[in-house]
């Protein structure tokens, strides 16, 4: 069988098909049966089943999710792969799991690598690397169509195709799910926090020979989320369309695999990703002076004040302060009284990300003792954003990677591990991994991983110039800007620039683990210490920008995951971590439980019924404890060929404390509905 | 087991040699296609003392006709002498004997109960097992269903390699093994492929029917050797002997082991290697 053709336990951690007993790091393997018996609708929700993995929706409807959470709000700290492709996105260094384009019934398995996997995979597989794997389509039989629907207006739909032809197998799928978000009211008003999203994803597999294999991937999402106003914004002006955000996605790929003989093997992959968000919202501006709505609201956009807080170094406060004696300010506020009429604007926020990238791998047995994986990737990001950067700009990376497997003795494999890279932005870095795997008894290892990873930063972080122009300004000011405003397009007056000297954030780590199999149980426990420097912590939004490398993070603790089958219908799974985690900057320890886990209990009660329960703690984040309970029954049967399943699903909450945030209330039970058919 | 087995058959033979020595050597007629095997297997037979076998070209003359494979052993059948089948399918023998012949064979495959034996000892995570069975395969539907195990079997009845794939692609994930028997019709090196490379896709190992399907990437499997039959056949010989009686068909009873390292290593298999395989399997209940 050529390489490509062998059998994988795990390929993430070190990019080499191995058994998970020789890998160089902690691996949770989510299988597509798991993932149904977790009863989840999103994909986010699976990683829940990952110990010492946070995975929320902090900001109303958009998850995070982050290995050893720190930052609520950023998710930027670790990889995420779907397919082999990188969504992380450039340009506000985030992982956009809404708009993934896949659905979660594409996914055949997901593979988390727990720790730092820079060596293999580069900058920013910072603390972890989640590989999502989609189904092959040569392993499907049937076209799927499934509806469901629940509580908090839940509908969701899903249909997908799949085929064979010749020389290979195609599939298809397309699906949408819509939601309310968070409880409602909260504080007596509507939560904007509802969203809709619809994905499109496609593969096509052919076997040209024995030897050469070409597959395609393409696919999409388009979504629409209602999203929380900001704070700031909510200071200085009343809202009068909330913020609604835009998205699009779009990818394709092109991946070449070529076996030149058993024992060696080429892959070249090819592949572009278009991204765009648009964050619109319309606000009446208070007068600064009054507190309230009306023509003066226009100076936060007048010419005048953008200079004034350009003079005083960025210092909102020391700006009004000096506007007060400012006369030109004062003429300008004068003039804004002639409009009678308040001052109101839209404005978006928006940002477009592209990224082609190229990629040589090359994998190579050699004798019975080696295996090499080496390669080299070109990188070209792209990101235009008039609101962010007010432009556009690129960043070229050049990668070469290796990765070798030494079985030193027959029960110690020696794991090796390296990536150089050198981008526009934080020129080149190194980044090396060690592991040394001891099979100390038949199904019983042990492991020592060192491993040193970096994030660097995003190219908003390192050529941030916002500008948050007023668009459909109301009248009279949408017609005489210039002379009422003092110049033409009006920006808010004010501006943030990064001054392009941040360095990357560094991670240190080590760890000793055990992995175990015995009669129907699987354990793998961990013990390690990770050292976070020269973080980026603050916030750095258009309204709050303190770009600085001054965070550290200290985590130290124990996870462990075990699998059961105590019987052919039971399955039981138990994860959970301790983690003492120490920072110096506030806003790193909000994500930071001490204590997490969750229990996973699946019973096929008969052929055509199945119950699945499944229980998950964080104690705490941000001082609120997240404890949920979610209960699924099956029943499944066929009717000719065709096979149905019913389904339904209660998510209840355990206590009454808000997720994360104070505004995001769960206490009231989620449930739904599903109906499969498979024809 | 294997160990085991081969003690088992030492005492029988040792049991039985005192009675032997004094008998006149059995005529016995060898029928089988032409190829390596059946010159192995003659050569086999003729090197061996226990029993005294005198092996004699014209059927007529014989006392017990051996036939090796299901064509020899339909053509046998037409001699209607005392007839053993070696490395036979089931179904021929069932068949042959519904017509009343006065035949027994040992049977082209293992037992399903050492195959899970060793499926067992590699994977203590295992639980659910499927098993593919056709209507000419080694083992029958009702001996799945009358396994008493730990393991949790579920029958893939198929009964075309056309149907072969679309089965796996429905059930092979619900499993964490999939066991084959030997079926010459359904599992050819042709379907091999598909198999394998199906179920490498899915991460579910393959225990196959051979040692073909090891050597083609299952991850191991326990099979009947040329060896085994010969050893097989010579405790059916002894019984026919002593008792003028053709022994209840079965399988052997000390079949081999084939393991693929490579494949059981990347399998995260907790015996990767063929010795210690074979040593735990000889301590294996």
């Amino acid at each position: 069988m050529p390489l490509a053709d062998e059998p994988a336990m795990v390929l993430t951690p070190a990019r080499v098909s191995q058994p998970q007993s020789e890998a160089p790091a902690s691996v949770t393997v989510i299988d597509r049966n798991l993932i149904e018996a977790s009863g989840a609708r999103e994909l986010y929700e699976v990683m829940r089943l990952v110990p010492g993995m946070s995975a929320v929706k902090v900001d109303g409807n958009v998850p995070t999710v982050a290995y050893h959470g720190t930052q609520a709000r950023d998710s930027r700290r670790m990889l995420v792969l779907l397919d082999g492709r990188s969504q992380y996105q450039p340009g506000l260094a985030r992982v956009n799991w809404n708009d993934m384009p896949v659905d979660i019934r594409d996914v055949e398995r997901i593979e988390v690598t727990r720790g730092p996997a820079a060596a293999a995979y580069g900058a920013n597989a910072f603390t972890a690397v989640i590989n999502i794997i989609t189904r092959d389509p040569r392993d499907i039989s049937k076209h799927t169509l499934a509806v469901q629907g629940g509580n908090n207006a839940i509908r969701d739909g899903y249909a997908s195709a799949a085929g064979r032809t010749d020389d290979g197998a195609w599939r298809a799928s397309l699906s949408r799910r819509a939601d309310d978000g968070y409880d409602e009211p909260f504080e007596g008003r509507r939560l904007n926090d509802a969203k809709r999203i619809e994905t499109l994803n496609g593969e096509w597999v052919r076997e040209l020979d024995s030897r050469n294999t070409l597959i395609m991937q393409a696919g999409g999402s388009q979504s629409r989320l209602e999203r929380q106003q900001e704070g700031g914004v909510q200071d200085i002006g009343i809202y009068q369309q909330d913020p609604v955000q835009d998205g699009q996605r779009a990818f394709a790929s092109l991946q070449w695999q070529h076996a030149f003989n058993q024992h060696h093997q080429l892959q070249i992959t090819g592949y572009g990703q278009y991204t765009r968000d648009v964050t619109d919202f319309s606000v009446c501006y208070l007068d600064p002076l009054t507190g309230q709505p009306g023509p003066g609201g226009g100076v936060l956009f007048s010419r005048e004040l953008r200079e004034l807080y350009l003079e005083n170094d960025r210092d909102a406060g020391a700006t009004f302060a000096a506007a007060q004696s400012d006369p030109d300010f004062a003429n300008r506020y004068a003039t804004l009284q002639s409009a009678n009429a308040s001052f109101c604007a839209g404005s978006a926020l928006d940002i477009e990300e592209e990224r082609y990238d190229l990629e040589i791998q090359d994998t190579l047995q050699m004798g019975e003792r080696v295996r090499l994986v080496s390669g080299l990737n070109l990188r070209h990001d792209r990101v235009s954003s008039d609101s962010y950067l007010s432009g556009t700009y690129d960043n070229v990376s050049y990668r070469a990677f290796g990765n070798l497997a030494v079985d030193l003795l027959r029960p110690v494999t020696l794991n090796l591990g390296g990536y150089w890279e050198r981008d526009s932005i934080s020129g080149q870095h190194f980044s090396p991994r060690l592991g040394l795997n001891w099979r100390a008894a038949p199904g019983h290892s042990f492991r020592y991983v060192f491993s040193k990873a970096l994030r660097t930063p995003d190219i908003y972080e390192d050529q941030a110039l916002t500008n948050i122009r007023a668009r459909e300004l109301s009248p009279p000011f949408s017609t005489n800007t210039d002379a009422l405003l003092g110049w033409s397009p009006a920006y808010f007056f004010i501006t943030q620039t990064s001054p392009g000297t941040l360095k990357p954030e560094r991670i240190r780590s080590w760890e000793l683990g055990y992995y175990g199999q015995f009669s129907g149980l699987e354990l793998d426990v961990r013990y390690f210490q990770e050292e976070l420097t020269d973080l980026l912590s603050h916030a750095l939004n258009p309204f709050e920008f303190e770009p600085n490398n001054e965070g550290e993070v200290d985590h130290q603790g124990t996870e462990a995951q075990l699998s059961w089958r105590p019987g052919v219908d039971h399955l039981l799974r138990l994860t959970g971590a301790h983690i003492h985690t120490r920072f110096n900057k506030k806003t790193e320890g909000r994500l930071a439980a001490r204590d997490s886990g969750s229990a996973l209990w699946a019973w096929q009660l008969s052929r055509h019924w199945g119950l699945s329960s499944a229980y998950y703690l964080a104690n705490d984040y941000n001082d609120n404890v997240f404890e949920r309970l979610d209960l699924q029954v099956r029943f499944r049967h066929r009717v000719g060929g065709t096979e149905l399943e019913w389904k339904g699903v209660v998510q209840h909450a355990l206590n009454k404390e808000p997720v994360v945030f104070e505004e995001n209330r769960y206490q009231e039970d989620r449930m739904w509905l599903a109906l499969a058919v498979r024809i | 087991m294997k160990r085991q087995g081969r003690l088992i058959l030492f005492f029988w033979l040792a049991w039985l040699a005192p009675s032997l020595f004094a008998q006149t050597p059995l005529p016995v007629h060898v029928l089988a296609e032409d190829g390596p095997f059946l010159d192995s297997f003659i050569q086999a037979l003729d090197d061996t003392a226990m029993p005294p076998i005198t092996r004699v070209s014209d059927p007529q003359h014989a006392e017990l006709l051996i036939a090796i494979g299901d064509q020899a052993f339909r053509r046998a059948q037409k001699l209607d002498k005392p007839l053993l089948g070696v490395y036979v399918s089931r179904s021929a023998v069932t068949l042959a004997q519904r017509k009343r012949c006065q035949c027994q064979g040992i049977w082209a495959g293992v037992a399903l109960n050492d195959q899970l034996a060793m499926l067992e000892l590699m994977m203590p995570l295992a639980r659910r097992v499927g098993v593919i069975v056709g209507p000419q395969s080694a083992w029958t539907s009702g001996m799945v269903q009358d396994y008493q195990g730990r393991l949790g079997l579920t029958l893939l009845p198929v009964s075309s390699v056309e149907e072969l794939g679309d089965r796996l692609r429905e059930r092979l994930a619900e499993f964490d093994a999939l066991v084959l028997p030997v079926d010459g019709q359904l599992f050819g090196l042709g379907a091999a492929k598909l198999v394998l490379l199906t179920s490498y896709r899915l991460r579910r190992p393959v225990f196959g029917p051979d040692r073909a399907y090891v050597h083609a990437g299952s991850v191991a499997s326990l099979y009947a050797s040329g060896a085994d039959l010969v050893a097989e056949t010579l405790v059916h010989l002894q019984f026919f002997h002593s008792s003028k009686r053709l022994r209840r068909s079965g399988f052997v009873h000390t079949p081999t082991v084939a393991v693929n390292e490579h494949v059981a290593s990347s399998f995260d298999m907790v015996f990767q290697d063929i010795d210690s395989l074979r040593d735990a399997l000889e301590v294996s209940p």
